[in-house]
């Protein structure tokens, strides 16, 4: 049984070709379509703008070199094609602190590190647990602007619920922070820190956090204006038109993380799908970590990678992450 | 001008104060001739549960010194004052309760966000895909005690109710109901609970007739494999049902190993940080130690199983 569809008939290869050619059309008629009056940005009840994300498939992992063989990115190997069968929308920005504060105020909601009574706090080398720390008052300052952060996966999930939506899959992000261009290591290309022609990409470790927390390691030489977290929207959105894919705050996926994920899926899925893509991931159904993705305003570079996996306990709140959401155009 | 004027302001000024001393010198009057009776009993129009009222009170709290199952956290006993009374929930917190919760604020529990639930399993408490407190994985009429619900989740519910979870001092104080200080309410072995009654549901022989390996009071029957109806067994002293078995119970405070030596003699809360939260009281799976009345269990506050529920308290009356 196994080696049968190990061994593809003739008649299975020319349906594996065309479903490549099918999905590769998939992709390039989305992305027309998303000009279109049906994919324009749309506002959910939050007030935050969601914008298309065309269905299509794409490389997800780690791009390649010697990177992938570190043991920190094994979790992020093997790459493998994964096919996303429906559109979504996605909000353009993180989740700021005006949207989150009409969520607590319309659903009455208190935040996981308000029950708990306390939070980490950045003390300028290491997080102490702090009382009274909660996404008002998160240890700096933030406007209505700034990402909402001290929100546990539980908050994230209730409120992008309370909006009408959901948290991205790990794959949705993926794919969204990519852009629909393949083979970059970063969300702005393979420049080795994030600045483009003089512009500054992405709100990171950076000679601004130095200046207020002198033993932070920051990318040297790299000024992106914020020592903390800066209003969303601050830097040059991606491809698909979303801002700060990477850096600002890292985000709450919906998935739960499991390090051989990848591994297993390429195992399992890969092999009994005919152009060997994964369709619409969503991770392992039990789990005890929730995957976090993009990095934030306390990160390096190998933290920034596209492809970069970490994780937390659900009910974790720390004042590096946050999340955005995501719609289905079902609804 | 302004002489007068201030003048009689000052006399006005007195006169209401003597009014006002006299009105909360009547209105204290009135309160000291109704205090609530020990054991007065008033049904919440919020949940719907019965609340007891707990008379303040001190007692000894922590291990009981003829105890050589006491684990460190358990030491040093001390005494502690609780200087207010309270309304503590008659019984455990009801499946049929929690519905209305849910229904009034829209909770989705814990369980139901994380997809699965510790489930026990006649040995071991193990993930198990989709067990929530609708679907615990064992039978439950609307009048058993909900399980599956995280310390978060207990804690909205008591906010929800115009309570608070009990702290651990109220906790072992209404559980001790002003006993002498024994390790069970029916003695110093968990065993004696055969001779006393049906007087908790613990680890019994109906449970073993489900799980044949699992460790239980031989002899003792209390008809529940799993968990009972609330208030299916005698109350305390207090009136307070299933202090001890049925479902271990949430309390408000963080644990900490070396609270007790640290403690405020009045009206103790615990650490003001820390990662788990306590609980106590044993459950329907436990057959000895942990069934002590002075016994600390503790897990994160996102923590769910099928053994722990919870009640709660309120400072004012239902």
């Amino acid at each position: 049984m196994f080696m049968q569809l190990r061994r593809p008939t003739l008649a299975f290869v020319i349906l594996l070709a065309a479903g490549s050619l099918i999905a590769r059309g998939e992709g390039r008629n989305a992305k027309r379509r998303g000009a279109a009056q049906t994919s324009a940005p749309r506002k959910q009840k939050d007030g935050l703008v969601y914008v298309y994300i065309p269905p299509g498939s794409f490389q997800m992992g780690c791009v390649g070199g010697s990177d992938c063989d570190a043991d920190v990115r094994k979790d992020e190997t093997p790459r493998h094609t994964v096919r996303l069968t429906k559109g979504f929308w996605m909000t353009r920005t993180e989740v700021t602190v005006a949207a989150f504060d009409r969520f607590v105020t319309e659903a009455r909601y208190k935040t996981t590190a308000e029950m708990d009574g306390w939070s980490p706090f950045f003390d300028g080398s290491k997080a102490v647990r702090k009382e009274g720390v909660t996404w008002r008052s998160p240890g700096f300052a933030q406007d209505a602007t700034h990402p909402v952060v001290i929100v546990s996966w539980y908050d994230a999930e209730a409120y992008c619920a309370w909006a009408g939506g959901r948290l991205p899959t790990e794959a949705e992000w993926e794919y969204a922070a990519r852009g629909g261009e393949e083979g970059r290591k970063y969300v702005w290309g393979d420049d080795p820190t994030p600045r483009v022609k003089g512009i500054s990409q992405a709100n990171v470790a950076d000679e601004s956090a130095k200046r207020v927390l002198p033993n932070w390691a920051v990318v040297a030489g790299y000024d992106d204006g914020y020592a903390y977290t800066a209003p969303v929207g601050s830097f040059p959105p991606n491809a698909f038109g979303l801002c700060d894919m990477a850096g600002n705050v890292a985000e709450w996926c919906a998935d739960w993380y499991d390090d051989n994920a990848y591994a297993a899926l390429s195992q399992v899925d890969a092999t009994t799908l005919p152009d060997r893509a994964v369709a619409d991931p969503h991770g392992p159904a039990l789990g005890e970590q929730r995957v976090i993705r993009g990095g934030s305003w306390t990160d390096l570079m190998p933290f920034l990678l596209t492809s970069q996996r970490y994780w937390d306990p659900p009910a974790t709140h720390m004042p590096f992450i946050g999340f955005r959401c995501v719609c289905d155009s079902s609804s | 001008m302004r002489q007068p004027i201030s003048t009689r302001t000052v006399a006005s000024g007195e006169l209401s104060s003597w009014f006002v001393l006299f009105l909360a010198l009547a209105a204290s009057a009135l309160l000291a001739q109704n205090p609530p009776t020990p054991g007065a009993v008033r049904s919440s129009v919020v949940d719907a549960l019965d609340y007891v009222y707990v008379p303040p009170g001190g007692f000894v709290m922590g291990c009981v010194a003829s105890d050589n199952q006491c684990q460190n956290d358990e030491k040093p006993s001390h005494h502690v004052e609780l200087t207010k009374g309270f309304w503590m929930g008659r019984t455990e917190v009801t499946v049929a309760a929690f519905r209305k919760f849910v229904a009034a604020t829209g909770r989705r529990t814990t369980a139901e966000s994380d997809g699965w639930s510790q489930a026990f399993d006649g040995k071991n408490l193990t993930k198990k895909m989709a067990v929530n407190w609708q679907n615990p994985g064992f039978d439950q009429g609307p009048t058993h005690p909900v399980v599956h619900v995280s310390w978060y989740d207990a804690s909205l519910y008591c906010a929800w109710a115009g309570g608070r979870l009990p702290t651990e001092a109220e906790w072992e104080y209404a559980a001790r109901a002003g006993r002498a200080a024994t390790k069970y309410p029916w003695g110093d072995a968990s065993s004696a609970i055969v001779a006393a009654g049906r007087l908790a549901n613990v680890a019994d022989q109906s449970l073993k007739r489900s799980y044949p390996n699992l460790r239980t009071i031989s002899g003792y029957e209390d008809g529940f494999a799993f968990t009972a109806p609330v208030g299916t067994f005698p109350p305390n002293e207090y009136g307070l049902h299933d202090m001890i078995g049925n479902v271990a119970e949430w309390c408000a405070d963080y644990h900490d190993e070396k609270a007790y030596a640290a403690s405020s003699p009045q009206d103790p809360t615990g650490p003001a940080v820390g990662s788990r939260r306590v609980i106590r009281g044993g459950a329907w799976v436990d057959d000895a130690s942990n069934l002590r009345a002075s016994y600390r269990a503790r897990e994160l506050p996102s923590y769910h199983d099928s053994l722990i529920g919870f009640r709660c308290v309120r400072e004012t009356e239902p």
